[in-house]
């Protein structure tokens, strides 16, 4: 539904009047509205004949809803940091081993990623379960956004990503080193984002 | 979740967290690199009160406050070896997983020296200066 009263209340009326939603769409056109804000205002509204107006049901705020996707997302992108963190220092170790703190920075990593991928794996399993057993799931507001959340993060961190290896390449530091750890990062970014760029788009059609 | 992408994380994690395992190794092993930083500290304490005793420096008169004589090996309990000579100092220890080749880039003050596990820090008199200096 709109998130314009006044507009959602006018298809209301003017479906209840019997008005088809061709007609609708083509006046409210004329009146200045958006085709977007038209077909939201529209879709509101379900498809049926009965009057009057059958409203489609509204996206769902839950606290438990905050409190499984924050966790779960959160255990994503905590974890996809410290993945990254854990590659690069296997990088240093492999190619420069004389660094020496790579030590430190792998145990910690692993430290982190032992207790996050369980935890990011049992929750998306089974939220993923939770929602084919019941499609109405996927009106969670709440998990729209931690997708979009994680969608930016990744995007950033992948043009983050592309500045660096750029500038790097213009000061002459572009090493196999560095090379590979920019492959690292693109890698779980793009992978992170591919993967939720579908979901969002299936939670949007939900 | 989808099934390929659920494998996919669990084998990229899992790769590399037994790589990270493979590279510094479990429990057992970090005790043993600690005990080697232990040994290294003990090695520079004990070179230390060996040079207090040898003579008053006031270059080492910091120094001569933490030095230790009676330090022992952290994991054999058995006395440090210890070697006077005129104008040479050489303390040793057995170390379990530190080597030359890992040691030489990161402490290039006051380096070990190694012969096999055996460990040594070594400091010579310099004539000129009458003070002790690493080697």
């Amino acid at each position: 539904m709109a998130g314009n009263k006044e507009l959602a209340l006018f298809v209301r009326d003017a479906l209840s009047a019997g008005k088809s939603r061709i007609e609708i769409a083509a006046v409210l056109g004329q009146a200045g509205w958006s085709a977007p804000e038209v077909s939201d205002a529209l879709a509101g509204w379900a498809d049926v004949p009965f009057a009057p107006p059958v409203p489609r049901p509204q996206p769902i705020v839950t606290a438990r809803d905050f409190f499984i996707y924050a966790l779960m997302f959160g255990a994503l992108l905590f974890g996809a940091g410290y993945l990254v963190g854990l590659l690069h220092a296997l990088i240093d170790h492999f190619i420069d081993p004389a660094t020496g703190s790579a030590t430190y920075r792998i145990r910690w990593a692993m430290a982190v990623l032992i207790v996050t991928l369980p935890l990011y794996l049992w929750l998306a399993t089974r939220e993923r379960r939770r929602l084919a057993a019941d499609p109405a799931l996927s009106r969670s507001a709440i998990r729209n956004w931690m997708t979009y959340v994680t969608l930016l993060f990744a995007a950033a961190v992948l043009l983050g990503d592309l500045v660096a290896v750029i500038y790097a390449f213009l000061s002459g530091d572009f090493t196999l080193q560095f090379a590979l750890k920019a492959l690292v990062v693109a890698g779980i970014a793009g992978g992170i984002f591919g993967y939720y760029r579908g979901d969002g788009r299936r939670g949007q059609a939900g | 979740m989808s099934r390929l992408f659920f494998w996919s994380v669990l084998g990229l994690v899992l790769a590399a967290l037994i790589a990270g395992f493979a590279v510094v190794g479990g429990p057992g092993h970090a005790r043993a690199e600690a005990r080697d930083q232990t040994r290294r500290a003990d090695l520079r304490r004990i070179a230390d009160a060996t040079i207090c005793e040898a003579g008053e420096q006031a270059a080492f008169a910091r120094a001569c406050r933490d030095a230790e004589r009676s330090l022992r090996d952290p994991l054999t309990d058995a006395a440090y070896e210890v070697a006077r000579m005129a104008d040479a100092i050489e303390v040793c220890a057995i170390f379990e997983v530190a080597r030359e080749s890992d040691d030489a880039s990161r402490h290039r003050e006051g380096r070990l020296h190694f012969d096999g596990p055996r460990g040594c820090l070594r400091y010579a008199l310099v004539a000129r200066s009458g003070q002790w200096a690493t080697q």
